[in-house]
Formats: C-alpha cells, sequence, structure tokens
C-alpha cells in the first residue's frame, strides 16, 4: 500500500482537485428533475385474480413507466441536457418543498389508489359481461399533501385516512366541513388512521398568515375485498405513479371476460383512469413513447382528450412519433376511456 | 489426447503452485496482503467515481440498457485489470530483484478475476436483466 501510495504521491496531489470537484458534480443535488426514457412492466407482474376466473390471453398488457429523478445531480443535469431523449424541469410548486423520499412514498400512494381504481373500473365494465362478477367500494379521504407550515408534519404521513375532526359544533366526519367548523380558534383535534390500523390524534394549528392548517386531503374509492369477487391481490412494485391505471383496467378486464381481446399482440400505453371509466393525461409523453417504440410495443393507447389543447397527450404524441420518425397509423391509438381500448381491441381483425 | 492435456494441466498447477509458493516465501502473507489492499484501494479509488457517473449516465439511457450493461462490464473487466496491475507493481516495489515471476502471476490472477467477471456479466445478462428489465 504505502509503495503505491509513495509511487503516485505527485499524482495524487495532482489530481485530488479534480477528483473532489468531480465527485461533488456526482453527489451535489440540485433543484432540477430529469425525465428520461424507462421500460414496460407486464400488468401481469403486478395484479395477481383469482384463477378460477381468470381468462386465457395470448398477448400482454404493459404500463409504461419512464425515469424521473427529483432531484438530480450536476452531473446529470450534464448529461440530460446532451440527451435528445430526456427532458429537465425546474422543480416548482410542492414538489419543491418535498424531500426526495417524500415525492417516492406520494407516487406510491399514486400506484396504489390508481390499482384501486383500475380494479374498480374494470370489474364494473366486467359485471356488465358476467353479472357473477361483485365490486364492492369503500370510500375513504386520505392525506394527499402537506405544506411546509403544517404542524405535526412528522407525524403525519401521506395517505394516513382522516377520520375526525373535533369541530366548533361537534365532531365532523366529512372533510368538506372542516372549514366551516374551524372557524372559532386557531387550533383543532384531528384523528387519523395508519395503514397499520394505528389510530392517532394530534392538534393542529391554522397557520397566522395562510390562515390554513396546509393538509391536503384528497377522496378516494378503495376496493372492498369483503365485497368482491374474483379476490386479486396486488404484488409489490417499485414502479409509482398513476400513469399505469389505463392499461392496468384494460388487463383486468381482458382477464375477467371471455374471448382473447389482446389477439396475441404485446399492448403498451400509458393513461391514469377515472372511476367514472374516463382516461386521465398523464406526463412524459416523448419519454413513454421512445420506451414502448424501443421495446417493441405492438401498439399503443394513449389519452385523447381534447383535439384543440395543444398539451393534450395524443396531439403531443403525434409530434414526438414526427420527431423521432415513427409511423403512429396503427401503433399510436388514441383513447378517452377503458371502454374505447376494449372497443379498439375488440375491432381488431374485423 | 485427453491424457496429455489432463497432464498439462497437473504441470501447469504445479508451476502456478511453485511460483506462489515463492510468492509467499519471499514477501510472506502480510506483504501479499498489504499489496492486494493497495491495489485494491487504489484501483477502487480511479475506478468509483467512473462507476457512479457510468451508472448516473445508465439511468438516464435506460431504453438502451442492454448498451449501458455491456459498457459497465466491460469497465469492470478494466477495474479487473488495472487492480491487478496495482497488486503486481506493488508487489515489485516492495523488492525489485526478488525473483518472482510477477508477470506469470499477474497473468494468471488476472485471467482468474476477469472468468469471475464474464460469470457475473452473463448471469445478469442472460438470468437477471430479462426479469428486472
Amino acid at each position: 500500500m504505502n509503495e503505491l501510495t509513495n509511487q503516485y504521491w505527485g499524482a495524487i496531489k495532482l489530481l485530488a482537485i479534480p477528483y473532489l470537484l468531480f465527485l461533488f458534480l456526482l453527489f451535489y443535488p440540485i433543484q432540477y428533475s430529469v425525465t428520461a426514457p424507462g421500460g414496460l412492466t407486464d400488468v401481469d407482474l403486478l395484479i395477481e385474480i383469482d384463477e378460477e376466473w381468470v381468462q386465457p390471453i395470448s398477448g400482454s398488457f404493459s404500463t409504461t413507466y419512464v425515469i424521473a429523478i427529483p432531484r438530480m445531480t450536476f452531473f446529470q443535469f450534464i448529461v440530460g441536457y446532451f440527451s435528445p431523449q430526456a427532458d429537465i424541469y425546474q422543480l416548482a410548486g410542492d414538489n419543491l418543498n418535498y424531500s426526495n423520499e417524500e415525492i417516492i412514498q406520494i407516487s406510491y400512494l399514486d400506484k396504489a389508489t390508481s390499482v384501486q381504481a383500475s380494479v374498480i373500473v374494470a370489474y364494473q365494465a366486467a359485471k356488465l359481461v358476467n353479472p357473477e362478477i361483485e365490486i364492492g367500494v369503500i370510500e375513504k379521504v386520505l392525506v394527499f399533501g402537506k405544506a411546509t407550515y403544517l404542524s405535526h408534519y412528522q407525524d403525519i404521513a401521506f395517505g394516513d385516512e382522516f377520520v375526525s375532526m373535533q369541530g366548533d359544533n361537534g365532531l365532523v366526519t366529512q372533510f368538506e366541513q372542516i372549514g366551516p367548523n374551524s372557524a372559532l380558534t386557531n387550533a383543532y383535534d384531528f384523528t387519523f388512521l395508519r395503514e397499520d390500523g394505528t389510530q392517532y390524534t394530534v392538534t393542529l394549528t391554522k397557520d397566522p398568515t395562510q390562515n390554513r392548517f396546509g393538509l391536503t386531503l384528497k377522496r378516494y374509492y378503495l376496493v372492498d375485498m369483503e365485497q368482491t369477487t374474483p379476490a386479486f391481490v396486488e404484488k409489490p412494485s417499485l414502479i409509482g405513479g398513476p400513469s399505469g391505471g389505463l392499461l392496468q383496467a384494460l388487463f383486468i378486464y381482458s382477464k375477467l371476460v371471455p374471448g382473447d381481446i389482446t389477439k396475441g399482440l404485446n399492448i403498451a400505453g400509458t393513461g391514469t383512469i377515472e372511476y367514472n371509466g374516463n382516461a386521465g393525461y398523464i406526463g412524459g409523453v416523448k419519454q413513454k413513447i421512445i420506451t414502448a417504440y424501443y421495446r417493441g410495443a405492438d401498439l399503443f393507447f394513449i389519452p385523447y382528450l381534447d383535439a384543440n389543447y395543444a398539451y393534450d397527450n395524443y396531439v403531443e404524441a403525434l409530434r414526438v412519433c414526427e420527431e423521432l420518425g415513427i409511423e403512429p397509423d396503427g401503433w399510436l391509438i388514441p383513447v378517452s376511456s377503458l371502454q374505447d381500448a376494449i372497443d379498439y381491441l375488440e375491432g381488431l381483425g374485423e | 489426447m485427453r491424457s496429455t492435456t489432463w497432464k498439462g494441466s497437473v504441470s501447469e498447477m504445479k508451476e502456478y503452485k511453485a511460483k506462489f509458493t515463492r510468492l509467499i516465501a519471499v514477501y510472506g502473507y502480510k506483504g501479499v496482503a498489504s499489496a492486494v489492499l493497495g491495489g485494491f484501494v487504489f484501483a477502487t479509488l480511479i475506478f468509483l467515481p467512473v462507476f457512479i457517473a457510468l451508472g448516473e449516465i445508465a439511468s438516464l439511457y435506460l431504453h438502451v440498457i442492454a448498451l449501458m450493461s455491456a459498457i459497465i462490464w466491460a469497465m469492470s473487466e478494466l477495474y479487473v485489470f488495472v487492480f491487478s496491475r496495482l497488486v503486481r507493481q506493488a508487489l515489485v516495489l516492495k523488492n525489485k530483484d526478488s525473483g518472482v515471476d510477477h508477470d506469470y502471476l499477474f497473468m494468471v490472477h488476472w485471467i482468474a478475476l476477469s472468468a469471475l467477471v464474464v460469470f457475473a456479466g452473463l448471469v445478469y445478462f442472460i438470468w437477471l436483466m430479462p426479469l428486472w428489465f
């Protein structure tokens, strides 16, 4: 060891500063995020339905994920800047205040609730074909956002369920009633329920300048497993975000109804799913198109909700296809709902 | 033919064992361990930023993950080469007139470590990569 140190001591002294500078570029996070092409995830690996009910399909359904790094390093910024496939954004809004871990927690919450929405929508659609299918739904109000001025910031986690608030006129269990029932004082007792079943109460104080508690609650509809047939299991996944909703719903539907709607194709796509079955916009259109094209998807579903909107996902995707020299006809399929996608697949080959 | 190959292998093994025994006799276990540690520390210091940089580049080029993996694989081979070379150099610097066949031992150790990296790469490409991506 000493012999090598003595031999290279001159070089070590000369290169120490550039070396440390390069390490700084590699590790120092900056307030920019990057979106880059990712991969396809076979939905079969994510959702498992009671096999007694499952219909065989010859093709596959894949959601498309992109790489989103909330606070990239200087080095990634330089690489991303020169990469034609990547897009760089300055962090803004809530994401600026959240840590990387919190952004990941939110994306996992988005993923979990999107799977639940997919199951609800797909089971409802499949029930029209097979009335033996049952879907039970429960409503929950979950913590979706936290402002920096939220008191008990560390005690409240994303995804915790709002149970009640001790309001001016008694116990409030409907979250719309929080505002009208919290006008007399600045501090109120809120009760939440953790995913592990732990219930806790914290006293939240309104921020004097904002006159708000700093808590964002959102209503979700989740599957009531006891009222649902067939049973299903959501398998663990490292991929977050809600953009797989449409394809997840398509996969579940295809597994529950007779007749193989995949026709042996490797079907990919993107789009959130709403509780009424409509598709919703997603981000990272360019990267998702590149991913699906490179990974050899046979067709790609994309939300098309407003032809006049310049940033409509389909309109943007057409621009990307033109830029990359991809022929969109027959590959890029615009849809506005789950039913649109089902109709398209059922019509294939006719 | 089979017998000749077998005899050749045994003879090579004997040659390696004799040269390795001579290495230990000249430098002692402590001296060899110090050279290995030196080689490891210096090779790692050189390659750590390279691997981190490649990992960060790969995270932005995941759609060509096979190409990125191949580059990282090739870089691992280079790391093993530099490590083996530095170990050899540390031993030579310790004792220039040791009479140990450093080139032979370097070659054998480098080929053995290189084969391990090739094996790890094949496991990754054939088994793990289709599973993960």
